[in-house]
């Protein structure tokens, strides 16, 4: 290899003409390692060529206003034809033909939410077990044959469900296909591979128990459903350790059945395409049907109303806002949407102008209203630096109180902002097959029917200003937040001081004659009471109470 | 070795020539305006939207010491607001309008701003994208570049200062780059760098990078030729001429070996990385070393995989990287250690399996697999509008061509084991690797 052909190839492209020559490869002389050398000597500073230039750049009148929009193009959101296999699985295919591409997910009720007590993440270990090989290709040969192809094969558990996908060139389907089948109908489940998945997984406990930004999606679930509702549980190594390859083929027995199943199919095949391939396959005899899932306890909230992880030496605290919302199937959905969207949904949001654009505090804070089939939830979450944290606790609540209460109230920009958004960018959630197919899952998942989108535009363009006023006091409740701090107790605080100029306004948080810890201003703000009664609870990295 | 050497050329020959019919191809035109500003259409009209991608040749590659971060800081000024569409008004124009992927990125080499707008909303990306080309600096304010160097701030602690074993890429990264090389401090630069930043630096940046004639503008989605060429010159052809500025290629150093040790608070497993430099993007090599690091890593296939996660309980996780950029690349194998394993063992099975690829050639399965991958990956890339815009941009950027996806893919169809076994000779040499190991540490101040 000869580095000065690099130069060559670069300088023909005349793209970026190169000014100097780079240095020659290393030579491999074998010399042995040598142990801890000092870094490598300085260089001169670069000289930088390019200077800049007074360029006159012109100002037509027509640059002085946004371009006014053309006639928007009619466009008909890709059809989706359900249909039912003999077996009772219920397909869902948007066809695309432009390129030579297919992906599938069969998806099953189930999930982490049937996790016995104690064995939590059976359903996550159980799935992942099918992707270890079948009973003809240990994992070595598995991972091989889809390799050949440059085909994948996922499997995963949700808290609601669980499933099979696969991504295929149309040319490789067969091939695929043919592994996909004995994936789901003859896979591998060696003890060998169990014992390996767990003391990885074990492992990767630990791990997450040390990452910052890992511990608050660990505890969050605890904290908003207690730590006796299946949303609730964490993973643990004892409840790893726990699970055996009897516990996985019962799993994997009990709600992998074909009839009431979801097969998701988009791309470059038919459906008659798909019905001979299943045919052909050993899936064509396979019977059988998953008993309803169980029905889940009420959450529990966890009593306190801060809650608090300490990670030393954390360059960020991650600062949440949690509660439980409406469901995605409320009546008043449409309000609460441009509600949410306004509160924490983009970039122009509240959440993310006040603590990204005004104070500088993050990188980006969102929130809004979230949901599954079961559950909706109310989350802001933002990473913030280390000393800003009780004053990014503060603004979450303001930001929640002000358009809680009324005190700044949804404007007739932010409604017209949002509702424009919703329904000009629908041709944008449609862009491509794979998006299409994401949207008509989410229908199916939620119950909704599949014309759903027929009537959404009307259903948006609809929603009146008292409407997304009634949805804010109805669901952004301060009496029901709570709040989760993950960070470094000892870091020193600041607070904002509107008064000063803009950038002098971080002012030491004092305590008498020295400043707030993040410890000390939780446990002074949790005693106040100003975010809310209940008190400052400590938890450890797995959710439970410390004191 | 002879036979394994013939039956891999012929099934490279073989798999080659029917591939490359297959290879996809992507319609555009592309032509430059008298000021220089390069432009790319690609009409699809499958849906009613339009990509408005803009890519300019700079990067934290071209920064000066003393001001790493900057490239990367000024991209999210140009986000700021320009004269004709006034301050911090961005995302909410395009926040009307339905538009999507409202983003722009960074790396060493080039830096990219892009919007996915409805097809009748084409004119406003144009409108947004030449105010910014032109007159960003009318209304450029310290309020704004102070609260975005808090931002860039927390951006970097977001994604590097509070992420375990990131300790490691930096100390890996500073053996491999002296300093006073633009690449020593990533993209995203020093803190101190950051809080250095002035207004000054904001206005000559912009003068000498951001000129029309080093910037492309591509356009892919739901838009006729003529139109689209007649909107570009509306909205860029007055722009004024101006010189393109010439990149200073930096040379790598030749690094002697060493090894380096790091104490990281958020890790709780034990992480070794072997690093070299390497073949810069789409340099001859390049694509061999992607096709040994995937020899190594891949799950299931990959040697050391086998090696170290399927037949001894010695690792949780291996990564290996060929990451090619413009003036040069490194090679980078990463083992994180189960917390039982004896890291002496682990590393020694390692090295001597990376020994072995410099010694003996890869098998033909080996290396038709890297193949596939790559055709394969050339395709899925083309699924989005902006997708396909960053596609054609790329090779452009790097290869002045947008329709090189059929060369790319040529790398790995016509890469013998041979040239792969001496490729990872030349680069992969105990006299030149760095070793970084992180330690966990307890957190406790």
């Amino acid at each position: 290899v000869n580095r000065l052909a690099i130069v060559a190839v670069v300088a023909a492209c005349g793209s970026k003409p190169p000014i100097t020559v780079p240095a020659p490869p290393p030579s491999s002389a074998g010399e042995t390692p040598i142990v801890t050398q000092p870094e490598p000597t300085p260089m001169p500073p670069t000289t930088q060529t390019a200077q800049p230039q007074d360029l006159a750049f012109p100002d037509e009148d027509f640059r002085a206003h946004q371009p006014a929009a053309g006639a928007p193009r009619p466009f008909r959101l890709p059809a989706v034809e359900p249909f039912t296999l003999d077996n009772g699985i219920k397909v869902y295919l948007v066809e695309q033909h432009t390129l030579p591409i297919v992906s599938m997910d069969l998806n099953f009720d189930g999930g982490s939410m049937t996790d016995p007590k104690g064995k939590d993440g059976l359903a996550s270990v159980c799935m992942a077990m099918l992707t270890e090989g079948t009973e003809k290709l240990d994992k070595i040969q598995y991972s091989g044959a889809l390799a050949d192809v440059a085909s994948s094969i996922n499997a995963y558990a949700a808290d609601d469900s669980q499933g099979l996908g696969l991504a295929s060139l149309t040319k490789h389907l067969p091939a695929t296909f043919a592994l996909f089948a004995d994936t789901l109908r003859t896979p591998g489940l060696r003890q060998s591979d169990l014992d390996r998945m767990l003391k990885r997984r074990i492992e990767s406990v630990k791990q997450a128990r040390g990452n910052p930004t890992a511990i608050p999606h660990r505890v969050s679930g605890p904290i908003l459903y207690g730590p006796n509702h299946p949303f609730g549980t964490v993973v643990t190594e004892t409840s790893l350790a726990s699970i055996t390859l009897d516990d996985c083929k019962q799993q994997l027995a009990k709600w992998l059945q074909p009839n009431h199943a979801r097969l998701f199919v988009v791309g470059d095949l038919s459906e008659a395409q798909l019905r001979a391939t299943f045919a052909a396959s050993p899936l064509a005899t396979w019977k059988g049907t998953a008993p309803k899932l169980p029905r889940l306890p009420a959450p529990h909230t966890l009593p306190g109303r801060i809650f608090f992880v300490h990670v030393p030496n954390a360059a960020q605290s991650t600062v949440m806002m949690l509660e439980h919302g409406p469901m995605r199937t409320a009546p008043d959905y449409f309000a609460n949407t441009i509600m949410s969207s306004v509160f924490g949904g983009s970039f122009t949001s509240r959440l993310n102008m006040n603590l990204r654009e005004d104070k500088g505090y993050s990188y980006g804070a969102r929130g809004g209203l979230s949901y599954s089939k079961l559950y909706g939830t109310l989350v802001a979450s933002a990473p913030v630096q280390a000393d800003a944290t009780y004053q990014a606790l503060l603004e979450i609540s303001h930001e929640l109180d002000d358009l809680a209460r009324g005190k700044r109230p949804i404007t007739k920009d932010e409604l017209e902002r949002e509702k424009l958004n919703a329904t000009l960018a629908l041709p944008g959630r449609f862009a491509t097959a794979q998006a299409a197919l994401g949207q008509y899952r989410s229908l199916v998942y939620y119950g909704l029917p599949l014309d759903y989108f027929n009537t959404y535009v009307d259903h948006v363009t609809k929603v009146t200003e008292a409407q997304v006023k009634q949805s804010a006091a109805r669901h952004l409740r301060p009496d029901r937040a709570v709040f989760l701090v993950v960070g470094d107790g000892d870091a020193k605080m600041i607070v904002d001081d509107p008064e000063q100029p803009k950038d002098k306004r971080r002012v030491p948080y004092m305590n008498h004659d020295k400043p707030y810890t993040l410890r000390e201003a939780l446990k002074d703000l949790a005693a106040r009471g100003d975010v809310g009664r209940g008190g400052l609870v400590e938890l450890d990295v797995d959710g439970n109470v410390i004191r | 070795m002879r036979s394994t050497l013939a039956f891999a050329v012929a099934l490279v020959a073989t798999a080659g020539s029917a591939a490359r019919a297959d290879d996809p191809k992507l319609a555009f035109e592309k032509y430059t305006l008298p000021n220089g500003l390069e432009v790319i259409l690609a009409p699809d009209p499958a849906v009613p939207l339009v990509a408005v991608n803009v890519w300019y040749h700079v990067g934290s590659g071209d920064e000066v010491p003393g001001r790493s971060g900057f490239a990367h800081l000024f991209e999210h000024m140009m986000f700021q607001g320009s004269k004709n569409v006034g301050a911090d008004r961005h995302f909410e124009i395009l926040r009307k309008l339905g538009a999507d992927e409202v983003n722009g990125t960074t790396n060493s080499d080039r830096t990219n701003y892009y919007e996915v707008v409805p097809s009748n909303q084409l004119e406003t990306g144009l409108w947004l994208e030449s105010d910014r080309m032109s007159h960003l600096l009318d209304i450029l304010d310290k309020a704004e570049l102070d609260n975005q160097i808090d931002v860039v701030r927390n951006e970097r602690r977001q994604r590097y200062d509070n992420v375990p074993y990131n300790k490691a890429r930096f100390a890996m990264q500073a053996a491999l780059y002296p300093e006073g090389h633009p690449y020593r401090y990533f993209t995203i630069g020093k803190h101190e760098d950051l809080v250095a930043a002035s207004l000054d630096d904001v206005k000559s940046f912009y003068r000498t990078w951001y000129v029309p004639s080093n910037a492309t503008l591509a356009l892919v989605g739901d838009f006729d030729l003529a139109t689209g060429k007649a909107l570009v010159a509306k909205w860029f052809g007055t722009l004024p001429a101006s010189k393109k500025p010439a990149v200073v290629m930096i040379p790598a150093p030749v690094v002697k070996a060493q090894t380096i040790t790091v104490d990281d608070p958020f890790a709780k497993l034990r992480q070794i990385t072997f690093a070299w430099h390497s073949p810069a993007q789409f340099a001859p090599g390049d694509a061999d070393l992607d096709i040994v690091a995937d020899a190594l890593a891949a799950e299931g296939t990959g040697r050391l995989y086998k090696a170290l996660i399927y037949d001894k309980p010695l690792a949780q996780s291996i990564r290996a990287r060929q990451g090619g950029s413009q003036f040069s690349g490194d090679f980078t194998v990463t083992i994180t250690l189960r917390s039982t394993a004896d890291a002496a063992q682990a590393q020694q099975i390692a090295l001597d399996e990376i020994a072995k690829l410099t010694r003996d050639q890869l098998t033909a399965p080996e290396i038709a697999r890297v193949v596939a991958g790559q055709e394969a990956g050339a395709i899925y890339r083309l699924e989005g509008l902006n997708s396909r815009a960053n596609v054609l941009q790329m090779y452009n950027h790097y290869l002045g061509d947008p329709d090189r996806i059929t060369f790319d893919l040529d790398r790995y169809r016509k890469a013998t084991a041979e040239q792969i076994r001496a490729t990872a000779a030349t680069y992969l040499v105990p006299a030149h690797m760095v070793t970084v190991i992180t330690n966990p540490t307890r957190g406790g101040k």
